[in-house]
Order: C-alpha cells, then structure tokens, then sequence
C-alpha cells in the first residue's frame, strides 16, 4: 500500500486492497470464469479477485441480501470494513493516514522520484523505497524541510508505530 | 485509431482514459499515450507478464527503476495499479497468512 500510495505516478486501488482482501479458492466445480472453467487445472480464472466487498460481519458481509455472483471470502468475520474502522492500527487506517499524507505534501503527488540508496538495509524490506524521496521543481524548496526530518528519521517521522 | 477516440473523447468535459496495456512492454505501454492519444496507462511492473513477483527489496527496486526510466524518458506520467480485477490480488501475492495484513507486519509497511 505504501508503495502504491508513494510511487511517482497516479495510484488505482482495488477495492478491498485497503483492508487487505485476499483472494477466494474455489473449488473447480464453483468455478464461474470461463477460461478457469475451460483450462482448469492449469489456469483457475479470475474469480479469485472478484469476490464481494467486506463491509461487515453480517451476512453475506454486507454486500447484498441476495445472494452473491461468487462467495464471499471465509475471512469476512475478521476482515472487513467495520472491524478495521475500529481498529485503529489497522490496513484501513494506514492506507487513511497515507492518503492524508500524499494530500498534504505536494511532492508526493507530482514530485520526481530520487532513490537515496541502492543497497537494501533489511532483508524483506526495500528499505530504498522507504528512504526514497520525490521532490520536483517549484516544490522542491518548499519540501525541503519535511524531506530532511524524513531523511533523519528514515521515514519514522510520519508512521512512529511502524517498523520502518 | 486513438487520435479518433481522443477527440471523441475531447467533446466531452471531465474526460481521462487510461489503457489497460497488460500484454504490452513498458516501452509499448507509454506510446499509447500523450496530449492526442490516451491521458495514462497502467505501468503493471509490479504484476509482470509472467506472474513473478516475489517479496524482495532488490527485484521492486528493479521494477521501479525500469518503470522509472520508461516513463521519464517518454515524458508520461505513470499509473500505478497493484492489483485489478483480472489478476490475483496484491495482499495475496505477498501475505503469507492472515496475520500479515495485522500491524507490523511486512505487508502493512510497504
């Protein structure tokens, strides 16, 4: 999410990516999308990423009283809209405090994109990307200030609660 | 044929149409836009062609860097998409289990 929300360009989310959704198994008899249904095993289609929206712990997690073109995800109990509304560490609420973030500084709108490194710090984190800066033309002296504080404190100023 | 569609488009106010340029090389995807042609296409570097994309610091940095340098070279503004309705879904291509998505986990931080 922050890769998306952070990378020089227009982000597109999917619904459901900011609370995580993960994609449905189907089992072949379930399988709806014709080229799943046609060269299952080999390919299982794309009905895995185009099940209903979770709202909430309801049925049919709050996506309809009827019943749906393909099923809900098992997890909807715990992963859903409502839940992660009230929690405040949660996917929902980061990608929120992002969004706040890529508003307030122009620079992570339309800025250019620098990579200050080029060799990992973490393993399993692009730590290059997480010390990645952007700033571009008029904008750049304007952000200085913010691009510093985040070059100190290697992106920990935004998000102290996360390990970055 | 998309000078066409562009001016089509054009008489209407409000109007932006990205590609969805799966199939295409980077190269390819950004000569479908401009000033008379589409406004964006999807850079998909982060759901390549050949479904590889592993959780790993030095192959994302690749991808931004070759999408990157495409993109600026060509003077197109890029288009991120993560996940979409053909391809499986972003939080299942790099969680390992449910609990990934909960705080402090790879997953939420980048």
């Amino acid at each position: 999410m922050a890769l998306l929300l952070s990378l020089r360009g227009t982000p597109f989310m999917y619904y459901g990516e900011e609370i995580g959704m993960r994609d449905i198994h189907l089992r072949r008899g379930e399988i709806l999308d014709p080229p799943g249904q046609k060269y299952w095993p080999f390919y299982k289609g794309r009905d895995g990423c185009r099940s209903p929206m979770q709202w909430d712990a309801g049925a049919q997690a709050g996506f309809s009283t009827a019943r749906p073109w393909l099923p809900v995800h098992p997890d909807y109990l715990q992963r859903n809209v409502a839940a992660q509304q009230a929690d405040p560490g949660s996917l929902f609420h980061f990608t929120k405090k992002l969004l706040a973030l890529r508003k307030a500084y122009p620079a992570l709108r339309r800025g250019d994109y620098v990579p200050l490194e080029t060799r990992p710090r973490f393993p399993g984190l692009p730590a290059q990307h997480a010390r990645a800066i952007r700033a571009g033309g008029d904008q750049f002296q304007k952000q200085l200030g913010p691009i510093r504080a985040l070059r100190r404190a290697n992106g920990k100023c935004f998000f102290p609660a996360s390990p970055i | 044929m998309l000078n066409e569609l562009r001016a089509l488009l054009d008489s209407y106010p409000e109007r932006y149409a990205i590609g969805e340029t799966y199939l295409a090389a980077p190269q390819k995807t950004v000569s479908y836009c401009g000033p008379d042609k589409l406004h964006a296409a999807f850079s998909f570097d982060f759901i390549p062609v050949n479904w590889s994309f592993p959780w790993n610091p030095g192959w994302i940095m690749g991808q931004i860097a070759r999408r990157e340098q495409t993109f600026h070279l060509a003077g197109v503004w890029p288009a991120t998409v993560m996940s979409n309705h053909d391809l499986p879904r972003a939080a299942s291509r790099y969680a390992k289990g449910e609990e990934d998505a909960r705080p402090g986990s790879p997953w939420r931080c980048c």
